[in-house]
């Protein structure tokens, strides 16, 4: 199973915050065998299912697809118990990333991106509370520096840069949006709580 | 009668200390804990790690067993192998196997020092009839044909580090070939050798620059090459790392070209060490370095290939050796490196140092645990103990440029700026109760 550095920080993300709470369950939506794979290796006692009928109080969604986003969306709408959740997304950036090149099935076939993931959740029970994105913006550019100067023979200074860049790979916010990968966090909105 | 402390019980000390602090790192199924490496670090996935730590424990619980004959360590080195023997997959490989990028299996060059680890054991248990080494054994053997089967490229007679990329890497290439040449000594199966061990090996030597390179350069070691070519960097450590499977090539072929090349190794990792007896962590052409992360726990590994090679000559590892004794912890575990501060600048590293330096790691104390346990005599062996208290670490610290303090007890470490926790550990979880933004770095 290869493992570029954006799935991750991506799968991290996801099993820290469902660690932020040990005594709250987690329950995995995850249609594709990429992510059913990368779960049972870090979450092994998560259930994990291909719909949103699970039910827990946080929820890891991966990922959401454009045929199939807003039924699932739908199912966890609704005001049961869940009140968290972590979303990842991919962009065609991630196309590039091993886990795309290599692995068979890719990790998702019509991905719903940041964007379109942003968007389906607007006006929605889920408010986002934080959009993380790995390898965007100035990390391209501290990449694109440290390939520069491998191809002008100084390695020394190529690692320099790469370490750069790997300190500069997690974004939020709006610098995370044109990243490969992004991780999406969501709380329950409190009327959706008392409703 | 008192006695007073001498270097030989001062060493006891440190070794019963280093014990206990790794006894503090299992949990119910292996060892644990947060990893920061030079190519990345692993501070979210805390949970057990099946990978290069259990070569340096299981071969120090061994040293230990042979110093003292005490049975204890024999059986905490059959505890360390059962965690090996239950985390095998039905294909063979291990689960959680790559250290930095754990949970991830199929980890180079981890499994197979597992199966290196595994196989010591299988010597020792033959030699006192424990029927036990049959388990292990066939463990062993299933992660090596499991490497080779993934592994091997028949068409350059070499072990690839990616099934997909035409690759190699000399320092993994280096432990597989030292645990199939330990599984055909005990399966007695030569072939073995000379079908996968000697053309690894000869792959190996064929990344070494002769002698009309650079005189500074001479007899280092290429970090890996991709087809036909090499990458130019050379790490001490890993140089170092290739040396024990040279050494040994030519002990089982007679051939002096692999002692040969492994001195050459030797002289070229001592060359580059600074006046103040540190390893720069990489060397490049045109005598460029980048000195920062400077190991402390995984020196045990050069250390050991010293010796290995220069037995009569102490006095090329007493400084070495007390560097690395001075980062241990009051916790027992001993410091990562210094300098991590300074990965990406390469200038001298701001004070307090990072939290990265401070942080033990089981896959680094391991490597300080089998050469610090392989420096005892008998009676300072039988002093040795793993239960001591474990006496707590607080250290001023800095990651990110935030200024905190790092605190270990038994239970639990933790990196808190004033009353804000920023990280905090319990030992044995796959993963931090808490784990600020601050620590989303890899």
């Amino acid at each position: 199973m290869p493992g570029s550095l954006e799935y991750q920080y991506a799968l991290d993300l996801c099993l820290l915050m469902s660690s932020a709470a040990p005594s709250q369950a987690v329950a995995i939506i995850a249609q594709r065998p990429f992510y059913r794979a990368a779960f049972a290796l870090r979450l092994p006692h998560a259930p994990i299912s291909p719909t949103g009928t699970s039910a827990a109080p946080r929820l890891i969604w991966a990922e959401p697809e454009q045929p199939t986003a807003a039924a699932v969306l739908a199912q966890l709408s609704q005001p049961e118990v869940s009140q968290s959740l972590c979303i990842i997304t991919s962009n065609w950036l991630a196309r590039r990333l091993p886990e795309w090149r290599t692995a068979s099935p890719a990790p998702a076939h019509a991905p719903l991106g940041i964007t379109g993931t942003l968007r389906l959740l607007r006006g929605t029970a889920w408010h986002v509370t934080q959009v993380y994105g790995f390898h965007a913006g100035v990390s391209i550019v501290y990449g694109v520096i440290g390939q520069v100067w491998h191809r002008l023979h100084r390695p020394d200074l190529a690692d320099r840069w790469h370490f750069r860049m790997q300190a500069a790979y997690v974004q939020c916010g709006w610098r995370a949006w044109p990243a490969p990968v992004s991780v999406v966090l969501a709380r329950r909105a409190r009327a959706a709580q008392s409703g | 009668m008192m006695t007073q402390p001498d270097a030989t019980s001062d060493l006891a000390l440190v070794v019963s200390r280093l014990a206990t602090w790794l006894q503090s790192m299992r949990g119910p199924h292996g060892y644990t804990g947060p990893v920061p490496h030079w190519w990345q670090s692993s501070l979210h996935y805390t949970g057990i790690g099946i990978d290069w730590r259990y070569e340096g424990i299981i071969t120090g619980y061994l040293h230990l067993y042979r110093a003292s004959d005490n049975a204890h360590w024999l059986a905490r080195a059959c505890q360390a192998a059962d965690d090996i023997a239950r985390a095998q997959l039905p294909d063979g490989s291990l689960q959680a196997s790559s250290f930095e990028r754990n949970p991830l299996p199929n980890g180079t060059p981890h499994e197979a020092a597992c199966a290196l680890a595994l196989l010591r054991l299988v010597v020792v248990l033959q030699a006192v009839a424990d029927l036990r080494w049959q388990g292990y054994l066939a463990v062993a053997g299933r992660i090596i044909g499991r490497q080779l089967s993934r592994l091997w490229d028949a068409s350059v007679r070499a072990v690839r580090d990616d099934p997909d990329v035409p690759s190699f890497v000399p320092n993994k290439a280096a432990t597989l070939a030292e645990a199939i040449i330990l599984l055909a000594q005990i399966s007695h199966s030569p072939t073995l050798i000379s079908d996968y061990a000697v053309p690894i090996l000869d792959t190996i030597i064929a990344h070494q620059l002769p002698d009309t390179a650079d005189p500074r350069y001479v007899g280092a070691i290429y970090q890996n090459s991709f087809g036909s070519q090499p990458v130019p960097k050379f790490f001490p450590l890993y140089i170092a790392r290739c040396i024990p499977a040279l050494a040994l090539g030519t002990q089982v072929t007679g051939e002096p070209r692999y002692q040969r090349a492994a001195l050459q190794a030797l002289a070229f990792v001592l060359r580059w060490r600074t006046p103040d007896v540190r390893f720069p962590q990489v060397v490049y052409p045109h005598q460029r370095v980048n000195r920062y992360p400077q190991w402390i726990a995984a020196v045990g590994d050069i250390l050991h290939a010293i010796q290995l090679l220069a037995p009569e000559r102490p006095d090329l590892r007493a400084a070495s050796q007390a560097w690395l004794v001075r980062g241990q912890l009051p916790s027992g575990g001993i410091r990562t490196a210094h300098g991590f501060a300074a990965q990406i600048s390469q200038r001298t590293p701001p004070a307090p140092p990072d939290l990265r330096d401070l942080l033990p790691v089981c896959g680094w104390n391991d490597k300080a645990f089998a050469y610090l346990t392989s420096q005892l005599m008998p009676q300072a062996a039988q002093a040795v103990r793993d239960d001591l208290p474990l006496e707590p670490s607080t250290h001023a610290c800095q990651l990110r440029g935030v200024l905190g303090t790092y605190e270990e007890d038994q239970q639990q470490l933790s990196f808190r700026q004033g009353a804000r926790m920023l990280y905090l550990w319990r030992k044995g979880a796959a993963v931090p109760d808490v784990c600020d933004p601050v620590l989303y770095l890899k």
